[in-house]
């Protein structure tokens, strides 16, 4: 008879271990912080193949980078 | 197995003054994080595009005049930063940030709260259109924070403030971030 309580209880307890084990958990992702988000958006993100391209055309027609300030009194190259 | 380059790719010569200074190793270390601070700045991919062609442009142009007192990556965030930022003071798309910290600091510790993201393919969306709901400053600052190489002190450098200035504007930001994401959802 005192058993019973006992019993009931555990059972409970065994249904509900047993509920947590099949319950999915919530979709999706979760990030941390928003530095997280938003290096994981960065990560995702990849600047076009075709600029590499047009950025060394550029270069190309571009003068040559200028001296700095002390090359030019120094005479350095 | 893919190939990594195209056939046309490797056939094409390479223009000599892009491989002689030592410019691509540049551009394939840096032009991910510059292209992503561009996107994220003006919002479109055909203005970052533009916006980091011209940034790798200028750099190149001033190469020589760095002289190592940042890091690259900083200095080219510099570039970046200023580029954009001239681009939208032309387009008087400037916000005004007098009076919205305090309208943002009354709703409690939102900025520790997780962000839960259900649908990962719209999340660039939902990312531009919050950034794009922020002040400037705190987007800028979010965009700089996010990036692992540069520490609160080449931010503050960066964005010309001290150390403490970025930290409490970053934790502003972080809750106006997170209050404008949910709202996107």
């Amino acid at each position: 008879m005192d058993q019973k309580p006992f019993q009931l209880k555990q059972d409970q307890r065994s249904e509900l271990e047993a509920q947590q084990h099949t319950q999915p958990s919530p979709p999706g992702k979760v990030f941390e912080t928003v530095e997280e988000l938003l290096r994981h958006d960065a990560n995702q993100t990849h600047p076009p193949d075709q600029l590499r391209e047009r950025l060394a055309e550029s270069i190309q027609d571009a003068p040559p980078p200028a001296r700095s300030w002390w090359r030019r009194l120094l005479g350095m190259g | 197995m893919q190939p990594v380059c195209s056939a046309a790719e490797t056939d094409r010569p390479e223009p000599g003054a892009w491989t002689a200074s030592g410019f691509d190793q540049i551009y394939r270390d840096h032009a991910r994080a510059i292209y992503y601070l561009t996107l994220r700045f003006l919002g479109s991919h055909a203005l970052a595009e533009d916006a980091t062609h011209d940034v790798f442009l200028k750099a190149y142009g001033k190469l020589r005049t760095f002289r190592g007192d940042a890091s690259l990556r900083t200095w080219l965030y510099r570039i970046a930063v200023n580029h954009c930022q001239n681009l939208l003071q032309s387009w008087h798309r400037r916000h005004v940030v007098t009076g919205l910290d305090d309208r943002l600091d009354t709703t409690p510790s939102a900025a520790d709260s997780p962000l839960r993201v259900l649908e990962i393919k719209e999340l660039g969306q939902r990312i531009q259109k919050t950034l794009e709901s922020l002040p400037e400053e705190y987007r800028l600052l979010l965009l700089l924070a996010a990036d692992e190489q540069l520490s609160y002190q080449q931010i503050a450098q960066l964005t010309a403030q001290s150390t403490d200035a970025v930290r409490g504007k970053l934790h502003r930001a972080r809750k106006a971030f997170s209050q404008h994401f949910s709202k996107t959802a």
